[in-house]
């Protein structure tokens, strides 16, 4: 284990800004993961229980991880009839026109994090972060790819299919996002080199299961020669 | 032990504070020969605050009784704080207490009316009480059609929910514990409504969500210039010439009462039913006058059906007791049918618009404890979710969100806790109701006290506290986790000390 550091960072994007928090170890930086969390109108952001163990536990295997939060759906400026448009979409549809935005998001932050560190990349999407990655997966050259919780059903994940970067999926079996039979369809349609790993009763948010979930992820880019023990 | 031997009876009492169970204590006091050990949740003083408050306007004196030693309270809770101690030289138990959750929370409602009657009956045994007597439904095991006999079902019905279900459970055990020494009897009463006098009521739950429904209705119609209000689209699930069986409170707490006390010594079953209830005809056109509504027509269909009208959605969102009551097609044996009724029906239009008028009044039950705890620093929840939201949703832009239809149900732990379900339409919150079965929730968060307490003075985050285990989501997921922004834009607008 190295001693992690962590620094809020502001990243550039479609000319306005994300926050970010950005963790690495004081020895090196190899590699960096990209940590894309879940939906922001359902509470997502870059300090979830899901994403900071991640951003902390990889900086401590000495790697350097990024989250970030998407911007914000009620940004200064717009207005409460808007913002009160856009949550009644979600309510009714569950998607709303800004995730086109979000995806952008992602990409901004990839960018950022490769520049400032010249190291394999790592993409980790968390439930509405699968579908944000899954957008820049397949041109990012990225040496592996997790996802947690995907919801296959809801969001569309058929990106990876094509994809022939390692891939690791974690899920539960009491997700309440999406059923097993789901799941496996999704996984088994899937081309490039994958795994997957089910936790019992996690359900979609890991509480209390962090470290497991740090373990898991570790042990997948251990076998992938990404970090080292 | 205080409680006089120079009584014949010696009744111990559970329930005491609820609908039924207060009217059964008053009935029991109108007996001289009779003395009441009453089991009551909670601290004493407060217990015996609330009962007298309950008794007084039934004619109650309870001080009077304490002091003469005539009621005795004793604080504990089923199954697992009973003293047997409490059962010595008591000669008939009345087991009142009961959860009415319809849908399975938690261990509710089967360890309250399962293993909290089984814990009774044990301890009854232990104590060689010779008389018990258990307050079940006219509908345990859920049964939806036919007649219902004065005998336990085999098996309960398809579709019998987790109240039912329950009931049905202890109704096997309780006619298990007959033996030598020891005689059960089971009533049965079926839906209850105010009293007959001034259609006085303290639960707002069966009969009484229909004509919340109704209310809201009207409600609604009042704020839609284009829709009149003697032809508002709703379909009514069910057949005119069903018949809801309702009784007055007061009636069935009298007849149990003397069903308890002049019992022979034979097990038995009574069914506690209205012999001549009105029709579901009948008590829709009552509803319509009050409300001065008319439209509604009695359908064959079988709800969620496919492009409801929004006053169906609306009508409908108050619960599965709704679609129920015009349902049911069931007729009663009742042993008590013969010969005890007089000609006027047990109720009536006159007695189901006292019903109605009363329930008004009292705000459907809102208006009976909500203060803001001036004992302490506390927060009190009721004062929050029934004052608080209600004067400042509608100023915030949360009440702007048109796609959002739910009832939300918050469990606050603590002492000063319980349960309120908000429903909320086209953003609007348009009812709040207290108790397990005000309304049926699609989603709810489950909270301890002190964390509220801290989410709503926005010094914490409800994602924080479920995170660190000190709230939980129970029912659809999805909704309660779309709900989360919404309540932090309430908490932000409307932080509780900054207004």
């Amino acid at each position: 284990m190295w001693m992690c550091l962590e620094e809020l960072v502001t990243i550039p994007a479609d000319g306005t800004s994300l926050n970010g928090q950005l963790a690495y170890s004081a020895a090196g930086r190899t590699p960096c993961a990209l940590i894309a969390g879940s939906h922001p109108l359902l509470g997502g952001n870059m300090n979830s229980n899901v994403a900071s163990s991640l951003r902390t536990g990889l900086a401590e295997r000495n790697a350097a991880a990024l989250s970030f939060d998407y911007r914000n759906p009620r940004s200064p400026g717009t207005s409460s009839a808007d913002w009160a448009r856009t949550v009644s979409e979600f309510w009714r549809t569950n998607h709303v026109p800004q995730e086109a935005d979000w995806r952008n998001d992602t990409r901004s932050a990839l960018a950022y994090l490769r520049s400032i560190a010249a190291a394999p990349t790592v993409l980790i999407g968390y439930s509405f972060g699968c579908h944000t990655i899954a957008g820049v997966a397949a041109d990012s050259q990225a040496a592996a790819v997790i996802c947690i919780s995907p919801n296959p059903r809801d969001n569309d994940l058929s990106l990876f299919q094509s994809l022939q970067t390692p891939l690791l999926v974690i899920s539960s079996d009491n997700d309440f996002s999406c059923t097993a039979g789901d799941l496996r369809l999704w996984y088994d349609s899937l081309g490039g080199p994958r795994e997957i790993e089910i936790f019992s009763k996690a359900e979609h948010f890991f509480r209390g299961r962090e470290r497991d979930l740090v373990c898991t992820v570790s042990r997948f880019l251990l076998a992938h020669g990404l970090i080292e023990e | 032990m205080t409680a006089t031997r120079k009584y014949d009876n010696l009744v111990f009492l559970t329930g005491s504070t609820g609908f039924l169970g207060h009217y059964i204590l008053a009935k029991l006091l109108n007996k001289d020969s009779t003395a009441c050990r009453v089991l009551i949740r909670g601290s004493i003083s407060d217990a015996t605050t609330n009962l007298a408050s309950l008794l007084e306007p039934l004619g109650v004196n309870l001080e009077g009784h304490l002091a003469a030693g005539r009621v005795e309270i004793v604080a504990g809770q089923l199954p697992d704080q009973l003293n047997p101690n409490w059962l010595t030289d008591v000669t008939h138990i009345i087991h009142a207490a009961a959860s009415t959750r319809f849908r399975r929370l938690g261990n509710d409602p089967y360890r309250s009316n399962v293993d909290g009657t089984q814990a009774l009956l044990e301890a009854a045994r232990t104590a060689k009480v010779p008389r018990f007597c258990f307050v079940s439904t006219a509908y345990a095991g859920g049964i939806r059609i036919g007649n219902v006999p004065e005998e336990i079902l085999n098996a309960p019905a398809v579709g019998c929910n987790d109240y039912e279900n329950s009931k049905w459970l202890a109704e096997k055990l309780v006619m298990a514990w007959n033996g030598p020494g020891r005689v059960a009897t089971i009533v049965r009463p079926s839906i209850l409504v105010g009293d007959r006098a001034r259609g006085r009521a303290t639960a707002f739950a069966g009969i009484y969500l229909l004509a919340r429904g109704v209310e809201l209705l009207a409600r609604a119609v009042e704020n839609d210039r284009e829709t009149d209000r003697h032809a508002v689209p709703l379909g009514i699930m069910g057949k005119p010439n069903v018949r809801p069986n309702l009784i007055p409170v007061c009636w069935a707490a009298e007849k149990l009462v003397r069903t308890v006390l002049e019992s022979r010594d034979e097990p038995g079953i009574l069914n506690l039913v209205n012999p001549a209830p009105p029709t579901s005809a009948q008590i829709k056109d009552w509803l319509e006058e009050y409300f001065d509504l008319r439209g509604g027509e009695f359908t064959d269909r079988v709800w969620p059906w496919e492009n409801p009208s929004r006053y169906e959605e609306g009508f409908y969102s108050a619960g599965e007791s709704i679609l129920d009551y015009f349902l049911r097609d069931l007729t009663f044996t009742s042993s008590l049918s013969t010969g005890e009724f007089a000609a006027r029906p047990l109720v009536d239009k006159l007695h189901f618009m006292k019903c109605l008028k009363f329930s008004a009044r009292v705000q459907w039950g809102r208006a009976t404890r909500v203060a803001h705890s001036a004992a302490s620093e506390s927060l009190d929840p009721a004062w929050y979710f029934e004052k608080y939201l209600v004067r400042h949703i509608p100023r915030s832009a949360a009440s702007h969100i048109s796609g959002f239809n739910a009832i939300v149900r918050f469990i606050i732990e603590g002492s000063c806790g319980g349960e309120w379900a908000c429903r909320y339409v086209a953003g609007r919150l348009v009812e709040t109701g207290r108790h397990a079965t005000s309304l049926r929730e699609q989603f709810g968060f489950r909270v301890k006290q002190g964390t509220f307490e801290r989410i709503i003075r926005g010094k914490a985050k409800l994602q924080d506290a479920y995170f660190s285990g000190e709230a939980n989501i129970f029912g659809d997921v999805l909704a309660a986790l779309k709900m989360v922004p919404l309540m932090e834009t309430f908490l932000h607008e409307f932080p509780v000390g900054l207004i």
